[in-house]
């Protein structure tokens, strides 16, 4: 059975595709941490992380992304920008959070620049 | 892109130009300000973005630099919110042509855009005008403030989109224009008058003299004698303030954030009156940045202490170096700044911890050591340089009663200190001081020549009171300000007898 992470990230391409996103990357992983997709859209990289939940009683999914991981995030996206030698695009970070309910379906929401350096 | 545009900042009451530097380049978004902000600076971040984002243009999600040069002095406040916020969007090219030093831009962003108050804008522009920049933007509740002064265009603005339109020549604010004969013009409407009191004419004539020269006056007294009724009626007969004067005082209450935003110019000459549990630094200036205490609150007005002996001993020491300057220089690990306080003491007291020693009907039930201890909080070198000592003595309830006996009103002694005061204007018209008191030994010796007879007796009163060389300067500065009372040109016998019996407590065992 796959987990509620793995769904998530499938809904959360899904959804990118639909709204013009070129997925260029998905789990990047570095020695430091992983970032779950990565998408450009005009001339911008958005480096995307995906939290799902099915329930509400340990707070909102997007609530759970702390500075360590925001830090995290960063530090690879500079990773992978040096990689990739694309340091002349612009950036952004954004988070998908994803919301599963048994009986309405699923909720998505996507939040661009949620954070920044 | 970079952008550059001119700001200002605070150093006590002194504004110094500040360069805003921005950077805005690809690269992680980030946003980061450098240049020795404080905390309000730093908080500014949230501001703009907020501002930026709620006043319809867009934040760049780009790497942002600012730099605040002089990089080497700490900038405070929120002042820096407009220019730092406007650069962004010249940098972004949302403001097509950002001249560098053709304006200086001041103001504090709320987060829906809106341009908030700044302090201590009357000295921005004073600045702005003695470095020849000539265009200030400055928000709206400011600007009638920075009006005053004359040769230097004032926009006031009241929003960011207001600015950006403005600068991209989209609108045209028009500059603004105070009539200062307007505000000067004073307003003497006072609830108390000082034929309230009744009797003490001594301690009036001593009052009217002190406001007309600007002197410290003590006044000793036994409770109820109406040592504070008369100190309080004392606004009512200061004369009125001069435009340099007035630019003084507003330059100082701006900057400690207290001027009120509808009238941009201090009229009234103020009248401060601490609490005697004030700390040295409440009442001097102070503060790990340092701020102005009391005595430069009072800066141009009255300093009134009641109570004196109740005062923090320390407190009233440190208040004789200001005292003889005019002004205090308040040193501490970060700055060290320079604020006026040329101000006119005004100090109450009971003779003793009951108050009754020396009054003809009620005993007093002081022992020797209790009134000794008492009176030895007020020091030698602090009653040496007050030039008016005088005692307010019991009331007699008779003459509480009498219904009959002309009371010089306030508007009649203010008259006559408004005349002595114009020939003191007159006399100093060359010379950067405004009264008698501030005359310094150079002073004294052109402007109060004696007669033969009047040498005589000068140094006859400094022989039998054992007077100091500065009781002698004090006592030829406060004979000046009585014959200018008289609107006499020289100093008469009578003038410096008067003035050498208001040294009461070099005379006998008052206090």
């Amino acid at each position: 059975m796959k987990s509620i992470g793995k769904i998530g990230e499938e809904m959360a391409v899904q959804f990118l595709s639909k709204n013009g996103y070129n997925i260029l990357d998905k789990n990047i992983k570095a020695p430091f941490g992983e970032i779950d997709i990565i998408a450009e859209k005009d001339n911008c990289v958005c480096f995307v992380e995906v939290k799902s939940r099915k329930s509400e009683k340990y707070g909102l999914p997007e609530e759970a992304i702390t500075q360590v991981k925001k830090n995290k995030i960063i530090k690879v996206a500079q990773f992978y920008i040096k990689k990739k030698h694309i340091k002349h695009k612009l950036f952004r970070f954004d988070v998908i959070s994803i919301y599963f309910n048994k009986n309405f379906g699923q909720r998505i929401r996507h939040i661009t620049n949620a954070f920044s350096q | 892109m970079i952008s550059k545009l001119l700001s200002s900042a605070l150093f006590g009451v002194d504004a110094f130009v500040v360069d805003v530097e921005i950077d805005v380049s690809n690269g992680l978004p980030s946003f980061n300000i450098v240049g020795l902000p404080d905390t309000a600076v730093q908080e500014s971040k949230e501001r703009v973005r907020a501002a930026i984002k709620n006043a319809q243009y867009q934040f760049p999600m780009q790497r942002i630099t600012v730099n605040l040069a002089p990089a080497n002095v700490k900038k405070e406040g929120p002042a820096l919110d407009l220019p730092i916020a406007i650069g962004i969007l010249g940098a972004n090219k949302q403001i097509n042509s950002l001249s560098y030093n053709k304006y200086i831009t001041i103001g504090e962003l709320s987060l829906n855009g809106q341009i908030r108050p700044v302090n201590g804008i009357l000295s921005i522009a004073l600045m702005a005008k003695y470095r020849g920049i000539k265009n200030l933007i400055v928000p709206q509740g400011n600007a009638m403030e920075a009006g005053i002064v004359d040769g230097i265009n004032i926009y006031p603005v009241s929003n960011l989109r207001e600015v950006v339109k403005f600068l991209n020549q989209e609108i045209v604010i028009s500059p603004i224009k105070v009539d200062k004969k307007e505000i000067m013009k004073s307003v003497n409407d006072y609830q108390i008058d000082f034929s309230d009191v009744k009797g003490q004419n001594h301690a009036k004539r001593a009052l009217e003299v002190a406001a007309a020269g600007s002197h410290n006056v003590i006044m000793i007294g036994p409770p109820g004698s109406g040592k504070t009724m008369l100190a309080k009626r004392i606004p009512t007969i200061l004369p009125s303030l001069s435009m340099d004067e007035s630019i003084e005082i507003t330059r100082l209450y701006s900057v400690s954030s207290q001027s009120s935003r509808d009238c941009p110019l201090m009229t009234q000459r103020p009248f401060r009156s601490p609490h005697h549990t004030i700390s040295n630094i409440g009442l001097i200036g102070g503060g790990r940045i340092p701020k102005p205490g009391e005595i430069s609150m009072a800066h141009n007005g009255v300093l009134f202490l009641d109570e004196l002996p109740e005062f923090n001993r320390s407190a009233l020491e440190s208040l004789r170096q200001p005292l003889e300057s005019g002004k205090v220089t308040i040193s501490r690990t970060l700055r060290s700044v320079t604020y006026l306080s040329n101000f006119m003491l005004i100090a109450a007291a009971n003779p003793c911890p009951c108050g009754f020693y020396g009054d003809p009907v009620k005993q007093c039930t002081c022992t020797s050591y209790q009134i000794r201890k008492y009176r030895s909080k007020i020091s030698g070198p602090l009653l040496d340089r007050i030039d008016i000592q005088i005692e307010v003595p019991r009331l007699d309830h008779r003459e509480l009663t009498n219904r009959n006996g002309q009371q010089d009103t306030s508007d009649k002694l203010r008259s006559r200190v408004e005349k002595a005061k114009n020939i003191q204007r007159m006399r100093f018209k060359d010379i950067s001081i405004y009264c008698n008191s501030q005359m310094n030994r150079k002073n004294i010796e052109k402007y109060c020549e004696l007669s033969n007879k009047g040498w005589v007796l000068l140094n006859k009163a400094m022989d039998k009171l054992k007077l100091s060389a500065r009781a002698y300067d004090k006592i030829l500065k406060l004979s000046r300000t009585i014959a200018d009372l008289d609107l006499s040109e020289e100093i008469n016998i009578s003038h410096l007898s008067e003035a050498i019996q208001y040294r009461s407590l070099d005379r006998e065992d008052l206090l």
